[in-house]
């Protein structure tokens, strides 16, 4: 993952390398390891970017996303393209806010009493 | 020929289906003719330069024009996302997922203990131990991470006494809060201190170091460093009450 260029991916890669990432973090925040857990966020946040970047920003593509019923790629996508739409943002996170299960119902919660104080994603 | 009610009401549901069937081909050839009518759009109209005019006609706020979109996943993907999510309450973990054994894999406790804390909260804990008995060793901890949030007051009343299943937080982080130069007295005042489940606990502390999109990628504990106690306090509260420990 280390020597791959974003730059080069099509949309299509660019997605499932996303996807791929969070599922991997997925793991790495269940079981709090802290040091993979930041690695894999520096690559998604760069995917992020790549996605940002290209023209009319492309982060929209992540949004079918959002269907997925893994509470860690709600949390991820909700965050990741905020700025596109909180309202939208909004509603799937609540979903994973009001799932029953440690340790995303916290982190949701979290995050949308974050977004509620002003402090929201880019 | 007799009345047949069946078959009468098997002629209404097809003429309904048939009806259904030409409302969704109405509404496909709408969106086909949309989908033209922007793309003859961003060919330029009369001044013909449509790869750097975006239109200056202002959008509602996180809009996506079909222009926008050169990239089509949404098709395999029906919902448009704007509607209500559907939610997730299924999955969920089951009996099967504690293990037998007890876990002692480095960091691996914490996760299993939160997740059979969760399955204890539906199933009970005695179900729970008949499968796995190690877990009667951590019954505190399990227990007191499904407690209802609590007043602020309550949970500074057992502050500095020993309570199994319960640890002392610091609301604003101590370490850094002593480094960045804040006094001990404050850091270490009754305001400060509250006692919160262990699980509860470890699961915060988590999230004060993992980076956190909401704060540009930087970990809350950075994001934090040189910002003001009132600033800190605030976010510690928050936190309190987004993990469910202080009642809001």
């Amino acid at each position: 993952m280390k020597n791959i260029s974003f730059k080069d991916m099509t949309l299509d890669e660019l997605v499932a390398t996303y996807e791929q990432i969070v599922m991997a973090q997925d793991q790495s925040f269940l079981f709090d390891k802290l040091s993979k857990f930041n690695k894999e966020f520096k690559i998604r946040e760069a995917i992020v970017e790549e996605l940002r970047s290209r023209p009319r920003d492309q982060r929209e593509v992540l949004a079918p996303l959002l269907e997925r019923r893994e509470p860690w790629m709600r949390i991820c996508v909700a965050s990741d393209t905020y700025s596109l739409n909180p309202e939208r943002s909004r509603r799937y996170m609540q979903t994973v806010a009001d799932y029953r299960f440690d340790p995303y119902k916290g982190r949701a919660a979290s995050s949308l009493g974050l977004w509620d104080m002003g402090y929201t994603p880019k | 020929m007799p009345f047949d009610p069946f078959i009468s009401e098997r002629a209404r549901l097809r003429a309904d289906i048939l009806f259904l069937a030409f409302e969704v081909k109405l509404i496909r050839l709408a969106l086909l003719l949309m989908r033209v009518s922007r793309k003859d759009d961003d060919a330029g109209g009369p001044d013909g330069d449509a790869d750097d005019a975006p239109s200056n006609k202002p959008k509602p706020y996180g809009s996506v024009e079909y222009a926008d979109k050169p990239y089509q996943l949404a098709q395999n993907f029906p919902n448009d996302h704007n509607g209500p999510p559907e939610p997730i309450g299924d999955e969920r973990p089951n009996l099967d997922d504690v293990p037998t054994d007890r876990p002692f894999g480095r960091g691996e406790l914490s996760p299993i203990l939160r997740m059979v804390s969760n399955l204890a909260a539906l199933l009970g804990l005695a179900t729970l131990a008949t499968r796995a008995p190690w877990i009667m060793e951590y019954g505190p901890q399990i227990l007191s991470n499904n407690d209802l949030p609590k007043s602020l007051s309550e949970l500074q009343k057992d502050v500095g006494v020993s309570k199994p299943g319960y640890e002392d937080h610091h609301i604003v982080e101590q370490t850094s809060a002593a480094r960045d130069g804040f006094p001990h007295d404050l850091i270490d005042s009754p305001q400060n201190l509250v006692k919160v489940p262990t699980l509860k606990h470890r699961e915060i502390t988590s999230w004060y170091m993992q980076p956190n999109a909401d704060f540009g990628g930087l970990s809350p504990r950075d994001y934090l460093r040189n910002k003001s106690w009132d600033e800190r306090m605030r976010i510690g509260i928050e936190q309190l009450i987004r993990f469910g420990v202080l009642k809001p």
